[in-house]
């Protein structure tokens, strides 16, 4: 059977994993390492750099390292958090042609797909050297309140990394099903809440699982809310301070900026642990005009971080609160609680949790790792002949279209078990009435305005009759990845009505195939200059050959009657395999190697029979 | 000698079986698709079909009799049952299956427990549907769900080749999911809540009763049901008048005031129906079913108000006020029309007029909060 990898396709790193033998495990990367940094550079020489390679150039080379991407995954142009993440971003963005967002990297304008999907080639060319062979089966994980389009846009990346993504699942579901793969199956049902928060997502899953069954009863978060943002308090206030003391303001300081990036998120780390952090970074910026290098030097105690932070750890415990609200539930009927994702490690934050549910938290050794080991198992439940485990997952957001006055009407309210399918029916309004325009929407609002808006559809070719005569069902359907499809039909006819997509942010099905035919192209153009090279130093070695022992046969076939054509046939050929050697012609290259095969066969036969002792 | 025909049906010995199983569009009644569930097994005796329906006799009959006119089931007579040569076996529903079998990766039986269920979703109880007693509590209704999505849940047959199927168990997930939706949200719960099991003793009280009715015409029937508000036996007893009494001076008058009723209580369902749409603000199917209460009950202002109300939300401002105005000349001296008609006025800009109406509605109810509000910021605007 063919390998399945599960991968937590994250802000900060990304993890690759894998079941062999019933048992979920983490597959290393090629360095070594379990962690690979989701970061993609392109170095000054040209050479494309991913995960820990790119990340020890980042100091140097700022402009040319894309890191983070899954905050712009999926997302417009024109919001307001792509806008306010790229304040702080060292590399360069621009807005593409429907409002989403591209990324410039080595001369070149990416789309964010395209970028993480290097990072899961990457990941792919791990597992493949893991097992040995091509690995094309794939499970993803995004974070719960992923919302449609940055759904679609992550299995856009998958499929641009050639992969085939079996299944998009939700990071907590992902980790409460890896927590609780090693627990003896119960019939006894029990609640379980997965708290996750990660290097730039936060979510918060209420699931019940009883016998194989992990059903989610609600889910809440903030696709905008992790680590980076506790990073980024600290780097504000190491800017901040540096300014008040030394009058310099840093951040038009690219490569002062990406060292302080990296000092903030250690600090973060550190204070895990100790009360009180030094932050040293010398010789940090150089004034304009000459003059000695200013260094940075503070301390950082725990007590100040948690003042720097303690709106970002409300935030997650008022979202805990709603969401135990939304499933009915107090907090007291919550058996366990996993934490989850790196940020978790900060322990004012686990006393908040604490004391919120009042109870100890939960949390496994390596809280990275549980996100993919989940992604894995559920690959190997989908993909095995009979199941005994089932992930009921729910949708984050409610699905709704624009109604007359800016409204949204909600068609398949949040926490809906996926997969699911609404119906709405249309009618027309004026008579002979032949197209209706469908605005579908994501979110919470009542105003249309105020949600994502998924797409525009627009439904035409209706018979001609009089207004409110024709009657469209329009279904809208969420899959099990959370991705929302519509299709609409004729009431009385029964006949399918085309619908077209007018608008949507993500990559249209025309730009996916393009990426994915360059791609091959790329593939097909990398297999034929490895397989020229390979074709060049053998016929090199031959010519090699052939110029040594040449002398020796052109003196004992002088002594005998054997034909000087063959000679002047083989300096032929040895003159054409030269010039061959200079271009890439790879069929060329195959004819002059097969030539100078055949000459250095009969050569060496005459050497062997009227050479006498060499 | 022969057993008796029953009428439209056959003989009591014949046997019934699904003959279609696209039962959409069909229009089928709940109570006729529940009778065609219990063949998705396989065939019964028309006998057994009736005995079993748990239906009072000529109800189930009148049921069958239309199955059968419609194609849903077909008869085998008894006399091909019992035929001298080989019995030849009726067709049943399993080996019509076969002729799928080879095309799709899913066993026979469990075809036949897709399509059963599909039946059982086809009457619209969430409870028959998911297989467990109308006095089940919330535990025993989610166990049956998890129980059921184990074995159905479209994730059991991943990238198997299902055919047709593939619709069948998406759209069977889906139906498992609405009806524990319906069973467990405590909101909704009630408008499917199981009816309450009666006491035994009362079955006697009420076959009591049922006699001293059978002594009264027809005609008296109509009336007290009438008044009694219960349509549906009314309508009963209405039918047997037109057989028994056709000349009757007052059936005519008694049709109209039963078809009036009628509608009237469709509107309510209508109201409801919008009211709840309103809640999801689904403005646009609530303005629907607003104007199909007050095409059905025109003489009520509520339903004409809300219709306009919820054009307003739509931005339908024309129609939106002619409609308020219709309800302000239905009930003039509602408070609540005059503020609608207000409102639309003032969505669409016409300041005096909204003034005006706003106004009136102090007049009527001095505490308007509504109105009050609206007067004070249109007061700072001139």
């Amino acid at each position: 059977m063919d390998p399945v990898i599960g991968i937590d396709l994250g802000t900060t790193n990304s993890v690759l994993a894998t079941v062999e033998a019933g048992v979920p495990h983490i597959i290393q990367n090629r360095a070594g390492y379990k962690l690979t940094p989701s970061i993609v550079a392109v170095a000054p020489n040209g050479k494309q750099l991913v995960g820990q390679l790119a990340k020890r150039q980042a100091v140097t080379n700022p402009k040319e390292t894309v890191s983070a991407a899954k905050r712009l995954i999926g997302r417009k142009y024109g919001s307001a958090e792509v806008q306010r993440v790229r304040e702080n971003m060292q590399y360069q963005v621009e807005g593409g042609e429907h409002d989403d967002v591209h990324i410039l990297l080595g001369g070149k304008n990416l789309t964010v797909p395209e970028v993480s999907a290097i990072v899961l080639s990457e990941l792919r060319k791990d597992a493949e050297a893991h097992f040995g062979q091509s690995v094309t089966k794939a499970v993803i994980t995004v974070p719960a309140y992923f919302n449609d389009t940055q759904r679609q846009a992550t299995k856009d990346a998958g499929r641009i990394a050639g992969l085939d993504v079996l299944r998009i699942i939700n990071e907590p579901t992902s980790a409460a099903l890896a927590y609780l793969s090693g627990r003896p199956a119960t019939t006894e049902s029990s609640l379980l809440v997965v708290f996750d928060l990660g290097g730039g997502t936060f979510d918060v899953s209420i699931l019940e699982v009883s016998s194989g069954v992990y059903r989610v009863i609600a889910t809440g978060g903030d696709s905008f809310l992790g680590g980076e943002d506790f990073d980024q308090r600290i780097l504000d206030w190491l800017v901040f301070g540096f300014a008040k003391e030394t009058q310099v303001d840093l951040r038009r300081d690219r490569m002062a900026m990406q060292r302080l990036k990296e000092a903030a998120e250690k600090a973060k780390c550190d204070l895990s642990a100790a009360s009180e952090t030094q932050i040293n970074l010398p010789f940090l910026h150089s004034p304009e005009g000459g003059g000695p290098a200013i260094h940075l030097m503070r301390t950082l105690g725990r007590q100040k971080l948690e003042e720097l932070t303690a709106d970002l750890v409300d935030r997650t415990i008022r979202i805990c609160e709603a969401t135990l609200s939304d499933a009915g539930l107090s907090a007291s009927r919550i058996a366990d609680v996993l934490l989850v994702g790196g940020q978790t490690r900060m322990p004012r934050l686990q006393d908040r949790v604490r004391s919120l549910f009042g109870r100890e938290p939960l949390r496994g050794a390596h809280p990275e790792e549980v996100v993919a080991l989940g992604a894995a198992l559920q690959g190997e439940s989908l993909t095995a002949e009979e199941s005994k485990m089932l992930l009921l997952d729910v949708t984050p957001l409610s699905l709704g279209i624009t109604v007359a006055g800016g409204y949204s009407a909600v068609l398949i309210p949040k926490n809906t078990t996926v997969p699911t399918s609404a119906t709405h029916t249309f009618t027309t309004v004026r008579d002979f009435q032949t197209s209706v325009k469908i605005m579908v929407l994501q979110g919470e609002s009542a105003r249309a305005e105020e949600n994502e808006l998924l797409g525009e559809f627009l439904l035409s070719g209706f018979r001609p009759a009089p207004r409110g005569e024709v009657n469209i069902d329009v279904t809208f359907s969420i899959s099990a990845d959370g991705i929302v499809s519509v299709a609409a039909r004729d009431r009385e006819t029964g006949l399918e009505q085309s619908i077209t997509v007018t608008a949507s942010s993500g990559l249209t099905p025309e730009e996916l195939k393009k990426i994915i035919e360059d791609q091959h192209d790329q593939l097909l153009e990398q297999r034929q200059q490895n397989e020229v090279s390979q074709l060049t130093g053998k016929l090199r070695s031959q010519i090699g050959e052939l110029e040594q022992i040449f002398p020796e046969v052109r003196t004992i076939i002088a002594k005998s009657e054997f034909g000087p054509d063959a000679l002047a046939k083989a300096e032929q050929t040895l003159t054409r395999a030269k010039e061959v050697l200079t271009g890439a012609d790879l069929s060329a290259l195959v004819v002059a190697g097969d030539q100078l095969e055949s000459t250095l066969n009969l050569f060496r036969g005459i050497l062997s029979k009227l050479g006498g002792p060499r | 000698m022969d057993p008796v025909l029953i009428p439209g049906v056959g003989k009591p010995g014949d046997q019934l079986r699904l003959s279609r199983l696209d039962f959409q569009g069909l229009g089928l009644t709940t109570q006729e698709l529940s009778i065609a569930s219990r063949l998705a097994q396989g065939p019964l005796t028309a006998e057994d079909l009736l005995a079993s329906s748990g239906l009072p006799r000529t109800e189930a009959i009148g049921y069958l009799s239309r199955l059968i006119a419609s194609g849903v089931l077909a008869r085998v007579t008894v006399e091909a049952i019992h035929g001298s040569s080989a019995p030849a076996r009726p067709p049943t529903v399993a080996a019509e299956f076969t002729l799928d079998v080879q095309a799709v990766d899913l066993s026979p039986e469990r075809q036949r427990e897709i399509t059963e269920l599909l039946v059982r979703a086809e009457t619209g109880d969430p409870r028959v549907l998911l297989g467990v007693s109308p006095t089940a509590g919330p535990d025993e209704i989610k166990a049956a769900y998890l129980r059921l999505s184990q074995r159905f849940h479209p994730d059991q047959f991943f990238r198997k080749r299902l055919g047709s199927y593939r619709e069948k168990v998406d759209r069977l997930f889906n139906q498992f999911t609405v009806a524990f939706q319906r069973l467990s949200r405590p909101q909704e719960s009630a408008q499917v809540a199981a009816p309450a099991p009666e006491p035994l003793d009362e079955e006697e009280e009420e076959a009591a009763a049922e006699a001293a009715e059978a002594a009264l015409g027809p005609v008296e029937r109509i009336k007290r049901h009438l008044f009694n508000g219960s349509l549906e036996d009314a309508q009963e007893a209405f039918a047997e008048a037109e057989f028994v009494d056709p000349e009757n001076l007052e059936l005519p008058k008694l049709r109209q005031e039963l078809k009036r009723r009628r509608d009237e209580t469709t509107a309510v369902e209508e109201y409801q129906r919008g009211l709840e749409s309103d809640k999801r603000s689904d403005y646009y199917s609530a303005f629907r079913y607003y104007s199909l209460a007050a095409s059905l009950d025109p003489r009520n202002p509520t339903y004409v108000e809300r219709a306009a109300r919820s054009l307003v939300y739509q931005g339908e401002y024309k129609e939106a006020k002619r409609l308020a105005e219709r309800a302000v000349e239905l009930s003039p001296n509602d408070p609540e029309t005059h503020a609608t008609l207000a409102n639309v006025y003032l969505h669409a800009g016409l300041e005096k007029n909204a003034r005006r109406e706003l106004e009136r509605v102090i007049e009527l109810a001095p505490k308007h909060p509504f109105a009050k509000l609206q007067l004070r910021k249109l007061r700072w605007k001139f």
